[in-house]
């Protein structure tokens, strides 16, 4: 039988994707044995010409991580959107934008001012920030386009899978590439992610459900087994895709909602907060949030509803 | 379920309407909009040719989905429904607008904005109705028993209201003896008759005529049909659901067979056991076997099991000439099944021993009001006559303090309501008895708001009761003359006094009755912060709780006086009988539904739901899920607004629904202001808006109004979807927050618009552009107002573009 062609690429990503991709441990041993990685830029030495190369739909599976950040990130979203059979957006970045969302509340003009000209340790005194192209005497330089804001995959491209997360967990990684091995897919547009949220998994105890004030985390004294919406903190749990067994609450830290939103949900960020202010029994609950985008939109910002900051 | 095929029908009967809509416009706009195959125009549609119209249409147009802009929706939509439904059509299916009251009277002198208005609320109409869904008719069993709980005179009274109905009724009482409190109280005002008269119940053929009263212990009370009580019971769990209640009772052992006993006190004489008798507030000692007074009923002894020596002891068992001792007797739990279930526990006074400045407990001659009527009563304690309990002489000089433990932030804010009526009815028996008794009543304010209660105050000051207007600070004691001082400031004569006296009488709080708590919780029922139980509505519907056939009467909402006891109990009767009188429970699905396969088990909504209708339901090992139960949801979509992952939706508003309703009243201005979304509850909301139509008040026709049941269902992603939608402001408009009709929808909102405003401020959307406006009814005026300077306000700022794709 001839082996899967499978690519792997990272688009304005930290790279935490491709780690995952070795977590599965000795399991890659045995997806190895059933495909060709025809590309993978954090492993194998390939240029995006052989790409380019390639017949379109020559690739059977692309797992694509990382938001669109840059007209390069763009450009090969839809180059392995036309080379590859199934394009899976892999990781919180290409399916809801993750942290380099939250870039959505500035622009390009406000993100270069602040990282090339105001930030104290910069010393530019010419006051040079990015171009998309540059003549020297040698030619011409050449970078991508920044853009104003950050993309996720499915809004760039048409995308056919989905397995979120940051990074994706490693049970859903191996059950991804054991259905894309088996021909066992989900219809198109799925998650490969279970529909439920991160509470139906959660060991911990459900109590009365009574939010009378907010606390951080370093405010309560944990008993280990008491929801943290019961001691009065922000837990993204109840809004947030299941598949990862609750693992952050099973070691006493938060849910801060990489999974991205549920199934039916179109903004994790306003659905958290409409819960919330369900349970809240006092009014003044309101005013102790603290950086409420970090905190309920922390990998959504750019997969929500308005997905970036109103530009002036 | 078939492809939609709309009917639209124009009434054109407005006045205002006529004169200032475009109909010809309305109808080809309607024509043109996808999936309506029928656009008629009348004068009218909700009776006569019009309906006759609209059932033709449904019948030969094979129509299955109706939508009809007529006025006055809130009636004329019963009649179409009715009609529609005789044709065929499932009533659900029906969406009825107001372009009257709802846009040609507020907007009458700018016809064109008027038009273009009416033809998004036509849009978002048909867009609704496209996406409606047939919905059923529920019925639930009812059984037609009823339990009630507390055998006070409101639980007696309601009892008996409803087992003369033909209902079986189970009265559970937690003490030996019927009666409850109002029995310990000797006489009731403002008439001085006997604490223990009722009225004959009908089934006693012996009583004179059918207006004849008897006291309890008289009058056949138990021996009405149907009625079965149960008294030395308590409730111990409540399962099931409305029409049918599983209720745990536990009777306790009263070890003497209530077939044998004589009341000949043989046993009670040779009883050694003493104890402080609790009946009478301690104020004498009664033997282990007793009875409390010899006019109660179940006229049979009891042993206090906590005092008797049983088996190291059997005087009693040897004594009694009919062997009705047995002191093996055990407790019995008892398994019944009612379809309702009356709460008439009543309430009971303050201790007021923790108000150390007043010594309750500690100087013996400080008594309570209970405590001096128990004395007054002459089957109680002293026969009859006003003592001292430190020396048992006659108390000479008596002082009566108000508001002990009531009125007083330390303790208990509220007013009693009926401790001054209590404290003029025990001095004005005092002083009738004797007249050189020395009665002065020290007061905050004297209320008698009661009929005849007044007169009933100024007949005290003309037997030469004294009233002191001050709350006494301190009351002392001498104990060389064993007299006690009442430190007063009166307020009237501007002079600190002293009164000396004898006996002092505290006019407690009335509190509610032990285990109020743990009954709340079992039944599921909530309690004021007073800890009284809470009444559904004060004013519609006193007798009644958010759980479906549970109801409450008497002194267990708030202390009462005997007539008002009286009053909410045959309230309470009437309620509970209509309720269960058809043998089953009907109400239609619109209901919310939650999907099993999206349900997260966060465990948000059960505690949302102001009627206790979501419950948890095991799905696979360890995997639970939320479950609505139909019979008790009442469709307010509270729990909507609530989750997390939308795997609520209520069956009428779905979340699609309510989506596409939104971008039609979005997609046509026709007017040079700014648009608004206007989300409206359906009940103060929305008819706050028909209130200012039908007053003639104008505001801006870029103003859109879509009905929600409640604001309570508002998800901050659907406000998000207005401004996405082209809203340039959305308004939000509910009940009070203290007046909302599903309790916490409005106040819900209020903090969800709160939040949604500092999302916004993130989104740099001015925050401004989101208001929550909290309405009455009537308050029409203030809606066109607010709909006026929202719009003024918004012009000022620059349009919001939204640059999201």
């Amino acid at each position: 039988m001839e082996k899967l062609k499978v690519a792997f690429y990272w688009a304005a990503s930290c790279g935490g994707c491709e780690i995952a991709v070795l977590d599965v441990n000795e399991k890659i041993l045995d997806i190895v044995a059933k495909v060709d990685i025809v590309f993978w830029p954090v492993a194998i030495d390939m240029k995006y010409k052989d790409v380019e190369a390639m017949a379109d739909k020559s690739i059977d599976v692309c797992f694509f991580n990382g938001a669109i950040r840059t007209a390069e990130n763009e450009r090969i979203a839809k180059l392995l959107r036309a080379k590859s059979k199934i394009l899976v957006a892999f990781g919180s970045c290409a399916n809801d934008g993750c942290v380099k969302g939250l870039a959505n509340l500035w622009d390009r003009k406000t993100i270069f001012e602040r990282a090339y000209l105001e930030t104290p340790s910069t010393r530019n005194p010419d006051k040079v920030t990015p171009q998309t192209s540059l003549k020297v005497k040698e030619g011409e330089l050449e970078l991508p386009e920044f853009y104003d804001t950050v993309k996720t995959l499915a809004q760039t491209v048409d995308v056919d899978y989905f397995l979120s997360g940051c990074p994706p967990p490693i049970p859903n990684i191996v059950q991804a590439f054991e259905a894309v091995l088996s021909g066992k897919l989900p219809p198109k547009g799925s998650s490969l992610l279970p529909n439920k949220s991160i509470c139906d998994e959660c060991p911990r105890e459900k109590m009365d459900r009574k939010l009378s004030q907010i606390r951080r985390i370093y405010e309560i004294e944990d008993d280990f087994k008491t929801c943290f919406w019961d001691q009065g903190v922000i837990c993204m749990g109840p809004a947030t895709r299941s598949g990862c067994g609750a693992q952050c609450p099973k070691v006493n830290i938060p849910c801060t909602g990489c999974g991205g939103p549920g199934p039916r949900v179109a903004d994790q960020g306003a659905a958290i907060v409409s819960a919330m202010a369900s349970i809240a029994t006092d009014p003044a609950v309101i005013e102790q949030v603290v950086d409420p985008v970090g905190t309920f939109y922390k990998y959504s910002l750019a997969n929500s509803i308005l997905k970036r900051k109103v530009m002036k | 379920m078939d492809e939609p095929k709309v009917g639209v029908f124009l009434s054109e009967g407005g006045n205002q309407s006529s004169k200032v809509l475009d109909y010809d416009a309305l109808a080809s706009f309607a024509k043109n909009v996808a999936k309506v195959v029928l656009v008629e125009r009348a004068k009218e549609f909700w009776r006569g040719d019009g309906l006759k119209a609209i059932v033709n249409a449904v019948k030969t147009k094979k129509l299955n989905r109706v939508v009809v802009a007529e006025r006055l929706p809130k009636l004329s939509e019963v009649n179409i429904v009715k009609a529609v439904e005789k044709a065929g059509l499932n009533p659900f299916l029906v969406e009825v607008i107001d372009l009257e009251d709802h846009c040609a009277r507020p907007h009458r002198n700018k016809p064109a904005e008027a038009t273009a208005k009416a033809k998004a609320m036509l849009l978002a109409a048909i867009e609704r109705a496209k996406l409606l869904e047939p919905l059923e008719k529920l019925e639930f069993p009812a059984l037609k028993s009823i339990l009630v709980i507390g055998g006070g005179i409101a639980g007696m009274q309601t009892a008996e209201d409803l087992a003369e109905l033909g209902f079986e009724v189970q009265l559970v009482e937690k003490e030996p003896f019927l009666g409850g409190l109002a029995s310990r109280a000797g006489r009731f005002f403002p008439t001085d008759d006997c604490a223990i008269c009722i009225q004959a119940p009908s089934t006693d053929v012996k009583s004179i005529t059918h207006t004849s009263r008897k006291c309890v212990y008289r009058s056949g009370f138990t021996e009405i049909q149907n009625l079965n009580v149960l008294t030395n019971s308590k409730i111990t769990a409540v399962e099931g659901v409305p029409g049918n209640y599983r209720v745990t009772i536990e009777k306790k052992p009263r070890y003497v067979d209530e077939q044998k006993c004589i009341r000949c006190n043989l046993c009670a004489e040779v009883c050694p056991v003493e104890v402080p008798d609790d009946y009478n507030v301690k104020l004498k000692k009664r033997k282990a076997i007793y009875i409390n007074i010899p006019e109660v009923y179940p006229p049979v002894y009891v042993i206090d099991e906590k005092a008797c020596k049983f088996h190291e002891c059997e005087k009693c068992v040897k004594v009694c000439p009919t062997k009705a001792v047995e002191l093996d007797q055990k407790t019995e739990k008892k398994t019944l099944n009612v379809g309702a279930i009356v709460v008439a526990t009543g309430f009971e006074e303050y201790d007021p021993s923790v108000i150390k400045e007043y010594h309750y407990g500690e100087y013996p001659d400080v008594v309570t009001n209970l405590q001096l009527a128990r004395m007054i009563d002459c089957f109680g304690p002293t026969g009859g006559s006003i003592i001292r309990p430190s020396t048992r002489e006659p108390a000479k000089r008596i002082v009566f303090v108000q508001c002990v433990g009531s009125r007083d932030r330390r303790w208990n804010p509220w007013c009693s309501s009926i401790c001054c009526m209590i404290s003029l009815k025990n001095a004005m028996l005092v002083k009738s008895a004797d007249p050189e008794t020395d009665v002065t009543i020290c007061y905050i304010d004297i209320r008698t708001t009661g009929r005849e209660h007044e007169y009933y105050y100024e007949r005290a000051r003309d037997m030469g009761i004294k009233f002191v207007k001050g709350r006494p600070t301190e009351i002392a004691h001498d104990p060389e003359d064993n007299t006690l001082i009442v430190d007063v400031e009166d307020a009237v004569s501007r002079k600190f006094l002293e009164l000396e006296a004898d006996l002092v009488v505290l006019a407690t709080s009335m509190v509610p009755t032990q285990g109020t708590k743990e009954l709340a919780s079992m039944l599921g029922i909530e309690l004021e912060q007073d800890g009284f139980f809470k009444e559904y509505n004060a004013k519609l519907r006193p007798t009644e709780t958010k759980r479906k056939g549970i109801f409450l009467c008497g002194g267990a909402t708030f202390p009462k006086d005997a007539p008002t006891s009286s009053l909410h109990a045959h309230s309470a009767a009437l309620k509970a009988a209509k309720f269960l009188s058809t043998g089953k429970i009907v109400k239609d699905q619109k209901t919310a539904v939650i999907d099993d396969e999206y349900c997260g088990d966060c465990e948000f909504c059960p505690v949302t739901c102001p009627y206790g209708a979501i419950s948890l339901v095991q799905k696979g090992e360890d995997h639970f899920v939320a479950q609505v139960s139909e019979l008790q949801c009442e469709g307010c979509g509270i729990c909507v607004g609530t989750c997390p992952l939308n795997a609520i939706e209520l069956r009428h508003y779905r979340p699609s629904q309510m989506l596409a309703q939104m971008k039609a009243l979005m997609s046509v201005n026709g007017t040079s202001k700014p648009l608004i979304l206007a989300i409206c509850c359906s009940e103060c909301g929305h008819t706050a808006v028909d209130s200012s139509g039908m007053a003639m008040l104008e505001y801006p026709a870029n103003v859109r109004v879509m009905k929600v049941p409640c604001t309570g269902i508002l998800q901050i992603h659907q406000i998000l979807e207005a401004f996405k939608a082209g809203a340039q402001g959305v308004m939000v408009v509910g009940c009070k927050t203290d007046g909302c009709h599903y309790e916490v929808g409005s106040p819900k909102a209020k903090k969800k618009v709160e939040l949604a405003k500092m999302l916004l401020k993130e989104y740099g959307i001015e925050p401004e552009r989101l208001e929550m406006f909290n309405l009455v009814y009537i308050e029409g005026d203030k809606f066109a107002e607010v709909a006026q300077t929202m719009t003024e306000k918004l012009e000022k700022m620059s349009p919001l573009q939204l640059s999201s794709s």
